[in-house]
């Protein structure tokens, strides 16, 4: 594999001449000219089952390692009526998870079939995906993640996956939601935490509301703990959720994310829950220790839960310490909390504006990314109510709303939406959100799953301004193959610090392109990158030229 | 008949209401213009039930011997009770005349007016018997729909008289607010403002309206313009020093809050959202007094929870693990205990 360059200015150099403030940072919305004619299905039903509202994953990965990534949607079943019982049936091609090739320009070919990977033969109700090369061959594999179990596909390398949930030990039973793949003992391949949401059947399941039937709230069902499984290094996994004591802490899981919360050297993992304390695991080695409550990031600022759905792990205040956002329903506010490098978090949504920004906003899909490439993570949400018909029985709130773009300026987040494209005016229902470059251009693109419609395709055009980017594309040798928990400084005269964490998981339930990506502002070189791998080995790379990625290869033991 | 009459009463007494029924029924056969007779037969059957019978039997006494004690009031009740509120009236305020200390006739009087839509006449019968004896379920909710009655016909007389005018856009604001149309309402307010800027109490109300909706901008300016008309107005001091703190404005909040902790009584929540202030702007010592004293003025479980998280974090970011640990504990237990987490 070879150092690539970005082409966008050498194609395009007309593009790279004109200047782009942050109040020209523009999304199109492409889905027609890409040719992805995914829609999903929800199927929803009078009898308002509670999965109908809940999935819509979305996962960007480069399955045939052709430098372009590529999207996967995941789908949600019809609910089909046999007898007294209700059942998941995935085999109609409108049911199929989709797995779209990109072909790099610009349009992206259907190889579901090819790569076997439909779900046509299951019982599973879509929600999420996850994506990590478990098996360090060099290709990135699958997990999908559902009402019913899950389902991981390896990646033969030859376009299509093997379904070897069974024979790996990935059977996740209930109702599993997000999914990410880490290193969570330092062995150097990825382990598998899976979060699940509620202890809920389709059996069992039954209308809310007295007047007005509704899906029916979280607080209505049992917590359910999340699963951790341990990589055994020979294409098979081992529960150890109760040996890790992961399992000793139920909740209402949805959205998980990865960073090193403690610097400890050890990935954390932070857990969005719904109606319950958020979660955040502290990686001790061998155990887990949930300690959200004392390290200040459990509940809002006045000790009150809400509804947890996606989440991300970023340092949007460039300190160098990750920070946590989390997305909820309208009228609980976003919740930012800004870390301190030594697990301890503040809540800052109100300092940040976005509690004026969020107040109305139901998140989902949700990432801190620098858009317009000044320096500063932005942020990104693919919005809408939980409830379809929230419209009647609250003045105010509506159920389908257009994403949300917030620049930041300096740590203040300003809303952008309104000038930045067409799609930030139309009301959908967002739920999954995956971040990459779709074109290799040297920004940050946006897929957006929608529930029971069609997706967002949103190509940013970003990269034309007057400020510079750089990606870095890691190589792990003693560490996993894709460098996933590797910690990247970087350095820049203007910009200063900024850091960032490998990882593919975050956002609702989606699965994030793996190179990671910083905005430089005015500054066309980097003065210092310092990457810290999972194994330990450090790594320093000076006056690096901007507007490219860079592959970095973990130095061989 | 005499005798059937002392049989009737006797039988009456004994709780015998059929034996009672047949004698003052052939009482009253026997002798039509005996008054009396009348008068224990229409008793007799109010007694069960036959309130159509009674009135009957009562008129007739009365037309026999008006003077009757008690016999208006007994007949101006079953008037009601039989719908007939118009006719009822005069018995009852005739009663109220013999004796007006009788809370009982004046809420049936009341409630006379109240069917025959005559408010206010209902209003000061109805005010009177709640005075006048102990809570009673029934009056209280005639008492209500009486002033419901009464806000609806003034605001129906108020928009024929004068539809334009701002109290008129006042009270279709409030009427939108009251029923949960909040955006209809905000407009119907915006209304009443452009037509007298000087109205007292419609900019707290704009402010309360974009608040819920979470526009805290939008109410911050509301309640500075709420302010400006009433610069004494405790509560609107803390509302905008809220809505500052909720846009991450503390600064600017704090001599709003400083001002709303000075009334008597302390506003609830006030002192916390002074405290949650001083703590944005790391006055932490002056944010622990607050917000202890907070804590000790109320017994409210649910802020007392809000509290001891808020001093947590504040014991915090002060370096004071153990008092920060204490407050948590303190704020789970309080958690457990309450059914935060429930539906």
């Amino acid at each position: 594999m070879h150092p690539r360059r970005s082409i966008g200015c050498f194609v395009l150099p007309a593009l790279c001449l004109s200047g782009l403030s942050g109040a020209e940072l523009r999304f199109d919305d492409r889905r027609q000219q890409t040719g992805i004619d995914f829609k999903h299905h929800a199927n929803p039903t009078p009898e308002k089952h509670l999965i109908e509202t809940m999935g819509g994953g979305v996962a960007l990965f480069d399955y045939d390692n052709d430098g372009f990534v590529d999207v996967f949607f995941v789908n949600g079943g019809g609910l089909v009526e046999k007898g007294s019982a209700v059942q998941v049936d995935r085999s109609k091609p409108a049911y199929f998870d989709r797995l779209y090739r990109n072909l790099g320009d610009g349009s992206f070919e259907d190889v579901t079939a090819a790569a076997r990977v439909s779900a046509s033969s299951k019982t599973l109700y879509g929600m999420g995906a996850a994506t990590g090369d478990y098996d360090n061959d060099g290709f990135v594999d699958l997990i999908v993640t559902g009402y019913g179990g899950t389902i991981l596909y390896r990646n033969r390398g030859d376009g299509a996956f093997e379904d070897v949930t069974d024979d790996a030990g990935v059977s996740v039973a209930g109702w599993s939601a997000g999914a990410g793949f880490f290193d969570a003992d330092l062995d150097g391949d990825l382990d598998l935490f899976v979060t699940r949401y509620l202890d809920w059947s389709l059996e069992e399941s039954f209308r809310c509301g007295e007047k007005v039937p509704v899906y029916c709230s979280p607080k209505r069902y049992p917590p359910v703990t999340n699963v951790l499984l341990r990589n055994n290094g020979d294409g098979t996994f081992s529960d150890i959720s109760d040996a890790s004591t992961v399992g000793a802490s139920p909740g209402k899981s949805l959205g998980v994310a990865f960073n090193d919360a403690d610097s400890d050297g050890r990935a954390d993992v932070i857990v969005a829950n719904d109606s319950t304390a958020q979660q955040l695991f502290f990686n001790r080695g061998k155990t887990f220790e949930e300690a959200a409550l004392p390290s200040g990031l459990a509940f809002n600022e006045d000790g009150g839960s809400f509804a947890g759905m996606g989440v991300d792990f970023e340092d949007y205040d460039n300190d160098g310490a990750p920070d946590v956002i989390i997305t909820n329903l309208a009228k609980e506010l976003y919740a930012l909390y800004r870390g301190d490098g030594e697990g301890v978090f503040g809540y800052v949504t109100r300092q940040s504006n976005l509690a004026e920004i969020t107040s109305r906003m139901s998140g989902w899909g949700v990432k801190l990314v620098d858009f317009d490439h000044d320096g500063w993570k932005d942020l990104f949400v693919a919005q809408s109510h939980v409830l379809d018909n929230v419209d009647v029985m609250e003045a105010g709130l509506l159920y389908r709303q257009p994403p949300l773009l917030a620049l930041n300026r300096g740590g203040r987040f300003e809303d952008a939406s309104a000038s930045a494209g067409a799609v930030f005016q139309i009301p959908s229902a967002g739920r999954g959100a995956a971040f990459g470059d779709l074109d290799n251009d040297g920004d940050i693109d946006i897929v957006v799953g929608v529930l029971d419609d069609v997706p967002l395709i949103l190509y940013s055009n970003g990269s034309t301004g007057e400020n510079h980017w750089i990606q870095f594309r890691l190589v792990g040798n003693v560490s996993n193959s894709a460098g996933e928990g590797t910690r990247i400084t970087i350095e820049s005269s203007t910009v200063g610090l900024q850091a960032r964490y490998s990882s593919t998981a975050g956002s609702y339930l989606s699965a994030n392109d793996p190179r990671l990506h910083f905005g430089l502002g005015p500054d066309r070189r980097v003065e210092r990158i310092t990457v810290h791998w999972r194994a330990g080995a450090k790594q320093i790379l000076k006056d690096v030229e901007a507007d490219r990625v860079v592959e970095i290869e973990e130095p061989q033991p | 008949m005499a005798g059937h009459v002392k049989r009737g009463v006797a039988a009456r007494e004994a709780g015998r209401l059929d034996e009672a029924q047949r004698e003052l029924e052939a009482a009253v056969s026997g002798a039509p213009n005996l008054a009396e007779a009348h008068l224990f037969l229409g008793l007799v059957l109010h007694e069960r039930g036959d309130f159509a019978g009674a009135a009957g039997s009562l008129t007739r006494a009365l037309s026999l011997k008006p003077e009757l004690p008690g016999a208006r009031r007994l007949l101006g009740y079953d008037l009601l009770r039989l719908g007939r509120a118009n006719e009822a009236i005069p018995q009852l305020a005739n009663a109220l005349e013999e004796n007006p200390n009788d809370a009982k006739a004046s809420a049936w009087l009341g409630q006379a007016y109240l069917s025959a839509g005559r408010l206010d006449d209902a209003i000061p019968h109805l005010e009177r018997a709640r005075n006048a004896s102990p809570p009673d379920p029934e009056l209280l909710y005639l008492l209500g729909k009486a002033y419901s009655q009464l806000a609806l016909s003034s605001q129906a007389e108020l928009l024929a008289l004068a539809p334009d005018s701002a109290h008129a856009r006042l009270a279709v604001a409030e009427d939108h607010h009251l029923n949960g149309r909040p955006e209809e309402a905000l407009a119907a307010y915006h209304e009443a403002i452009d037509r007298d800027p000087s109205l007292a109490g419609i900019w707290p109300a704009i402010g309360d309206i974009e608040r819920d909706r979470g526009e805290y901008e939008a109410a911050a300016s509301a309640y500075a313009r709420g302010l400006e008309l009433d610069p004494s107005n405790q509560a609107l001091h803390l509302r905008r020093g809220e809505a500052l703190v909720q846009l991450g404005r503390s600064e600017e909040a704090l001599p709003y809050l400083e001002t709303a902790v000075k009334s008597e009584p302390v506003p609830a929540g006030a002192l916390t959202s002074l405290g949650k202030a001083q703590a944005d702007l790391d006055r932490l010592a002056e944010a622990e007094v607050t917000l202890l004293k907070a804590l000790a003025t109320t017994d409210d479980e649910f802020e007392r929870m809000g509290i001891h998280y808020q001093l947590a974090l504040v014991y915090r970011k002060q370096g004071a693990p153990e008092a920060a640990h204490q407050h948590l504990s303190k704020f789970s237990e309080l958690r457990k205990k309450l059914p935060v987490d429930e539906e």
